[in-house]
């Protein structure tokens, strides 16, 4: 009897618990087996390249370190990867079953609580690690990696995690959605990074000194421990506060907020109120969930994507205007603008495919959807209705570029290239993105709820868009690196596939070409590198290849559309009048 | 099984705008005398490996009220999903007004109006956007939406609410726009699953007062609940659901005398006597009597026999009464007795 008190005084009982679930969870050893096979195969391969291409035992020698530096890496991103996906939703889940009240009104603290949901992801992050370790000694066997370089590795990536899951811990226990969490982790922390990296890291110099590095050593190690207690005290106060959230979501609230902030600003003798977009207070007529998604949706409606597009369009202007002054050269606007471009590109195409994958799950979560199902609109009008919003949101990313395209071309850059730019760029919004976004959509439809969703979405997208890429990359004899070479050089694809004409007798070349088509996120990068070394380039070699690319994908939208809209009966469920 | 006639109030129709069922046939099919409003025969439902619903049979005449009850898990909401076009992997013959529901899903999706056990919420409408919402797709004409929204929100008593955010509202509220909601077409099958579920009392008895007003109107209702004896008040037919499988239905008064429970009284003599006991044994209508220690309990058989003959046959034989109850009609007995408490 006394044992089971100190016990149970002592435990962790929702450390236990959350273990228990885990053990139970089928996806929980799908993730470890796909994380083995991705962490060994990438291993084997590297040591085929690295170690069984040489000659001489000698020559094997000091390879250890050529193996040691890519398995880091790929450890790395799977700590990034897992650890937001495993944490995001820890408290966000409990807030969806009603279970965290309870837990709240228990003996255990809220900084317990938080505590223990983070060392229920460490574990099994602590497994992964555990995973690479025979793989860490062959890399040490092999030569070239000192072991302490191997020690000081692993502890600083269980650090990472430390830091990276109470820090998706305390986006947790703040936001209502799983979703909603995972992209503020992310965004807020990339953006914190960045900032970090332009103020401090980019002029830091670490000296050899004996004091120096171990301040930085210290600081290394401090750091991460520290932050990751801010964190757990931000979660921990907000925790018991955000522990039924109901009404508006927090994005709602700011622009709420921003509206308030507005229409006083907007109330002066100068602008006098004045109103230059104002969203339709109509009911709706004939389609009801159209008006809903374009109408009083957040990422739907006139007023909120002219904000939008405003936040994104001020420092695009303020900073090109500041070249303008400068007597900045076109090369530097070319780079500024191909920079700027690529990351309100990938920006808004996260917002799209995050809007495109949860769109029915969105009607599920709702408990909306049966609602819908029951009403005497078709599934195919019920999804295609669904879809307004999101083609207002495409349309509205089309804007910025549109601004740099301008801009570019007023700060000297020729009328050829801005043109080939924009082609560039449309060619990419206009067909790549919506067969995103239908490949969402589809993702959506067979999932249970937007996370889920979500996370399909973006793995597959990025093993099919980018990993057959990084094959065809490896495939391609004299290939430097994942990227290669951004120069237009004899390693180059577009260079190798524009230059030499197809050898039909070539099957190798044929799986190649075909790997590039379906990855056409290498040609973009491709294309984009060499279009800053050549101005010419997009509109005279590449530009076969980038059709090549692309064209596939043109013709794919209307099937993928269409398999989307033929299965959403299917996938939802209920009686259509086709059947039998 | 009989069909109730119910004549739909004038004034209730009149001030709300909404129209009976006998009166208007939303998409021409008119009530018909024959066949029921709802015919289940046979249906299955398999989940998986899991049979939901195993072989019932129902049929419920228009403007009837049928109360669907069951422990959870029993195959309600299956049953009333397949109803509602909602559920295709089932087996057995479904129409809702003669048409078939596994062939014409699109027509029966304009006749029933289906209010599932949770309340779906649109954060971001008004009561006002959501039945507009709902009334476009349904496909009313937009000139008629205004008038028609506004008899629902007087019906269900919401027209204060108007413009509030659907999120603001109360439980209790958020059901009777639900209701609302599902009669802006005017269906001729409502089918309410678990609609008083989470309510407090007063929401409780406004959302009966309400159902009671639709009855009147003719509206023809198939509702499952928990509630027991709100069931008993409001419906005239009802079907005891267990392990998908119908254990009882019929008219309530069948069922009770199927269990024998109406006809059972209690008597407690002053002057108890086994003569007295025998004498009441012939009375035609007496079914059994037994002699407990402190009471006679007799069981009747027929329905006509009133209660007060039986106290006078008892008064006769000089009996001395000092207690005679009925055993009050009790749906929970009635649910207790008919089920064994076998759940998915």
């Amino acid at each position: 009897m006394s044992t089971a008190t100190t016990k149970q005084s002592f435990g962790l009982p929702l450390l236990a618990k959350e273990l228990t679930e885990q053990a139970n969870r089928p996806r929980t050893y799908y993730v470890r087996m796909a994380y083995m096979v991705v962490l060994y195969g990438s291993f084997i391969w590297l040591y085929a390249g690295s170690v069984t291409a040489k000659r001489s035992v000698a020559e094997v020698l000091g390879s250890g370190a050529l193996l040691f530096s890519p398995i880091m890496q790929i450890m790395t991103l799977a700590i990034c990867l897992l650890v937001p996906i495993y944490t995001c939703g820890s408290i966000t889940t409990e807030k969806d079953r009603n279970t965290l009240e309870p837990l709240l009104l228990t003996k255990l603290s809220p900084f317990e609580i938080l505590l223990e949901k983070m060392l229920a992801c460490l574990i099994p992050m602590t497994n992964y690690l555990l995973m690479a370790m025979p793989l860490l000694a062959v890399c040490y066997s092999l030569g070239g990696v000192e072991a302490e370089a191997i020690f000081t590795c692993v502890g600083y990536m269980l650090l990472l995690s430390i830091e990276l899951a109470a820090w998706c811990l305390m986006w947790s226990t703040i936001c209502r959605s799983t979703v909603v969490a995972l992209i503020m982790a992310i965004v807020v922390k990339l953006f914190m990074l960045i900032a970090l990296y332009l103020m401090f890291l980019q002029s830091l110099r670490i000296s050899s000194g004996p004091f120096e590095q171990l301040f930085i050593f210290g600081l290394s190690v401090v750091g991460p421990v520290l932050l990751s207690v801010i964190w757990l005290s931000i979660g921990a106060y907000f925790l018991p506060r955000r522990s039924n959230v109901t009404g508006p979501g927090m994005l709602s609230l700011v622009f709420r907020w921003l509206d308030r902030f507005f229409h006083q600003v907007n109330d002066n003798p100068v602008t006098k109120g004045i109103i230059l977009v104002k969203d339709s207070s109509k009911l709706p007529v004939d389609h009801p969930i159209a008006w809903r998604e374009t109408v009083k949706k957040l990422w739907g409606s006139k007023t909120h994507l002219t904000r939008m597009v405003l936040l994104i369009e001020t420092p695009i202007v303020f900073f090109f205007t500041m070249m303008f002054a400068a007597n900045e050269t076109a090369t530097t606007a070319r780079s500024l603008g191909t920079i700027t471009g690529c990351v309100i590109w990938v920006l808004g195409a996260v917002l799209l495919l995050v809007q495109a994958s949860g769109l029915i799950s969105a009607e599920r979560s709702q408990q909306t959807l049966d609602l819908l199902l029951v009403s005497p609109l078709s599934a195919k009008e019920i999804l295609l209705q669904k879809m307004a919003g999101v083609w207002r949101l495409a349309a509205a990313m089309l804007i910025p570029f549109a601004t740099i395209g301008i801009i570019q071309y007023s700060l000297g850059i020729e009328f050829y290239e801005t043109l080939g730019r924009a082609v560039f760029f449309g060619c990419l919004t206009l067909v790549l993105l919506p067969f995103w976004v239908w490949f969402s959509v589809w993702i959506g439809l067979m999932t249970r709820n937007s996370l889920q969703a979500m996370l399909l979405v973006f793995g597959l997208l990025t093993v099919w868009q980018v990993g057959l890429g990084f094959v065809a990359q490896s495939l391609f004899p004299g290939a430097s690196g994942l990227w290669g070479s951004s120069s237009v050089g004899n390693d180059s694809n577009i260079y190798w596939y524009s230059q030499s004409p197809l050898k039909f007798n070539d099957i190798g070349q044929w799986i190649r070409l075909l790997l590039l088509v379906a990855s056409p996120l290498m040609i973009v990068w491709r294309s984009l590198t060499t279009l800053d070394a050549n101005p010419y380039y997009c509109l005279t070699d590449s530009s076969w290849v980038m059709l090549l690319g692309v064209v596939p994908y043109l013709l794919l939208i209307p099937v993928l559309k269409r398999a989307a809209l033929r299965r959403t009966a299917v996938v939802l469920g209920r009686l259509e009048d086709t059947e039998k | 099984m009989t069909a109730t006639t119910s004549v739909s109030p004038e004034s209730e129709a009149t001030s709300t705008g909404l129209s009976s069922t006998s009166e208007t046939p939303a998409t021409g099919l008119a009530t018909s005398e024959v066949k029921p409003v709802v015919l289940v025969d046979n249906l299955w439902v398999r989940y998986g490996k899991f049979q939901a619903v195993k072989g019932i049979n129902i049929a419920i005449p228009a403007g009837e009220v049928y109360g669907f009850i069951g422990p959870n898990g029993a195959g309600k909401s299956s049953t009333i999903k397949v109803l509602a076009t909602l559920l295709r992997g089932f087996q057995g013959q479904v129409e809702v007004c003669g048409i078939d529901v596994r062939r014409h899903p699109g027509r029966i999706r304009e006749i029933i109006g289906y209010v599932p056990d949770f309340f779906g919420v649109y954060e971001d409408l008004t009561a006002r956007e959501y039945l507009h919402f709902f009334a476009a797709a349904y496909r009313i004409p937009a000139a008629k939406r205004r008038d028609l929204v506004d008899s629902v929100l007087e019906l269900t008593d919401l027209t204060h609410k108007i413009d509030f955010q659907v999120d603001s509202l109360s439980r209790g509220m958020k059901q009777r726009l639900s209701l609302a909601r599902v009669l802006l077409h005017e269906p001729q099958l409502l089918l309410l699953d678990e609609p008083a579920s989470g309510l407090d009392p007063r929401a409780r008895i406004e959302f009966r007062e309400l159902l009671k007003a639709l009855k009147e109107m003719g509206k023809t209702i198939l509702l499952s609940s928990h509630i027991l004896h709100e069931l008993a008040q409001l419906c005239t037919q009802i079907g005891i659901i267990e392990a998908g499988k119908i254990v009882a239905q019929g008219p309530l008064e069948a069922i009770y005398q199927q269990i024998g429970m109406m006809r059972l009284v209690h008597v407690q003599l002053a002057n108890p006597n086994p003569a007295i006991a025998a004498a009441i044994r012939l009375l035609p209508t007496v079914q059994s009597v037994e002699e407990l220690t402190d009471r006679l309990a007799i069981k009747l058989t027929g329905e006509s026999f009133p209660l007060e003959d039986l106290h006078t046959a008892l008064v006769q034989q000089g009996a001395k009464i000092k207690m005679f109850q009925a055993e009050v009609m009790d749906m929970e007995t009635a649910f207790m007795k008919l089920t064994e408490g076998i759940t998915a």
